[in-house]
């Protein structure tokens, strides 16, 4: 799973900010994550597949595995909606 | 880029030896089985089992969705096993005999080699495993990580921006 | 030709009418190498006119030039905002409003209420850079619209984001609003998202945003000024 081309993640006076840079001269849109988002996100900038997404969720947070997994997949989707994953 | 190959991968390789009464050794990843285990660091063998699991013992098991874990196993129970990791807090259950793919009996820490069912390993695993309930609000002595609180599903909202500039 | 401009040493050669009488209050003698160097590309005014018909050659040029300014200005810790920048007592306040939201009109009240203690900046588009710690606020030529604007500048209070209303009313904006208003006000070149993103977030983290909703009586410049100053 791998996040397009040209979209970098900034934090932004503590807000997680995801912008296309590159594209377009000026971008037109910039997406936020929340804290679990962004700690996905750089893990997958690192090229972690779903199983290692959520492995490292579980990790990092006190979470039920099976809320792990479906937490991942959502956003996954999510992503994949606002077509930033390849 | 560098890649592991995961326990996932090896799978085949894993049961053929171990069906034939042989072991797998692997050094285990994460940080759920802290302070006995370290991750990246520490190796462990896995047989397959020869008598019935029971309390304490550390099993290999695999999740409904191919995932490998090696956890504790804290109770037994009709359906299946109740199993943690000695880091944490949340407890798995039920983990089905069929899932399991084998039981700790050695392991490596601080690069000496241990025995899982040597006295200091029971008396760890004892206190480990009963006092869970106590580890979030007291200091251990080791440096377990503290897992963060899960507050919101993960999330990602897109904003438009003006086409002006 | 030299100018001082936000406190940078500008070199460029204007020929249109618009933009020699703007830039001529920013002429300067000084013997300082150009920190930014405007180079009118005359073909790339060319194309513009065509895009644009309803703009005459004057028009582009300075339009031009104004854009190239604003970009450059990101390699000094600055940015344009597209607001009206008023000074009282010396202190700067920023308005910033959608397109014809009355951002003018409410800096222009300012003035009339305060009198001799305030005056506009820049009637659209100030230069915002950070020097030693501090934001400052700056009088360009490029003000766009009418000729209100000065030569000056002024260390940066506030900022707030206006929208008209029947009742006068002034919130804090958090961060994430913040954010959000100032892409939407200002120039984004992608090449430059590094240096505009730490940017921003020093800007987030130090002046405190606000939005105002207001009408266009006196009593909205009292209601914005008791909790911006």
């Amino acid at each position: 799973m791998k996040i397009k081309n040209g979209y970098v993640l900034k934090e932004i006076a503590g807000n997680n900010i995801v912008v296309e840079v590159g594209g377009k001269v000026n971008f037109n849109g910039m997406m936020m994550l929340n804290e679990t988002g962004a700690f996905l996100w750089k893990r997958l900038e690192k090229g972690a597949d779903q199983a290692e997404l959520a492995a490292a969720l579980l990790e990092e947070y006190d979470v039920p595995y099976d809320k792990a997994d479906e937490d991942v997949a959502l956003f996954l989707q999510k992503l994949k909606g606002a077509g930033v994953l390849e | 880029m560098n890649k592991k190959v995961s326990l996932e991968e090896l799978e085949p390789f894993i049961s053929a030896q171990l069906a034939e009464g042989g072991s797998v050794t692997f050094t285990v990843k994460g940080t759920s089985m802290r302070p006995m285990l370290i991750g990246g660091i520490d190796a462990v063998t896995i047989v397959k089992p020869t008598e019935p699991l029971k309390k304490y013992d550390v099993i290999l098991y695999r999740r409904a969705n191919g995932q490998y874990v090696l956890h504790r196993i804290i109770k037994v129970k009709k359906d299946g096993y109740v199993c943690r990791g000695d880091n944490q807090t949340v407890k798995e259950y039920p983990v089905t005999r069929d899932r399991v793919v084998g039981v700790l009996t050695e392991y490596t820490h601080k690069g000496k080699a241990k025995r899982a069912d040597s006295l200091g390993q029971r008396v760890y695993a004892f206190f480990r495993v009963n006092t869970a309930l106590l580890r979030n609000h007291s200091k251990t002595l080791y440096n377990t990580l503290k897992k963060k609180e899960f507050l919101n599903d993960s999330r990602c909202s897109w904003f438009k921006v003006d086409k002006k500039y | 030709m030299k100018y001082q401009i936000a406190s940078l040493i500008v070199e460029m050669r204007p020929e249109g009418k618009t933009l020699l009488a703007r830039s001529a209050p920013y002429l300067t003698a000084s013997d300082r190498k150009a920190d930014i160097q405007i180079n009118i590309d005359r073909g790339q005014l060319v194309r513009m006119r065509k895009e644009n018909p309803h703009l005459t050659d004057d028009d582009c040029e300075y339009i031009h030039t104004g854009e190239v300014f604003y970009k450059a200005l990101l390699g000094f810790d600055g940015m344009l905002v597209h607001a009206s920048a008023v000074a009282l007592d010396r202190e700067a306040y920023l308005f910033s409003a959608k397109s014809g939201g009355g951002k003018s009109t409410h800096a222009a009240l300012w003035q009339k209420v305060f009198g001799e203690r305030a005056h506009i900046v820049n009637d659209d588009k100030p230069a915002l850079r950070r020097i030693d710690g501090k934001f400052m606020v700056f009088g360009t030529p490029w003000s766009g619209k009418t000729d209100l604007n000065t030569n000056e500048s002024a260390p940066l209070k506030a900022i707030a984001f206006l929208e008209q209303g029947t009742k006068n009313k002034i919130t804090r904006l958090s961060a994430k609003e913040a954010l959000l208003m100032l892409l939407n006000q200002t120039l984004r070149p992608a090449a430059e998202w590094n240096r505009l993103s730490s940017l921003l977030d020093r800007l987030i983290k130090e002046i405190p945003f606000y939005k105002l909703t207001c009408d266009i009586s006196a009593d909205a410049v009292r209601c914005a000024y008791d909790a911006m100053r």
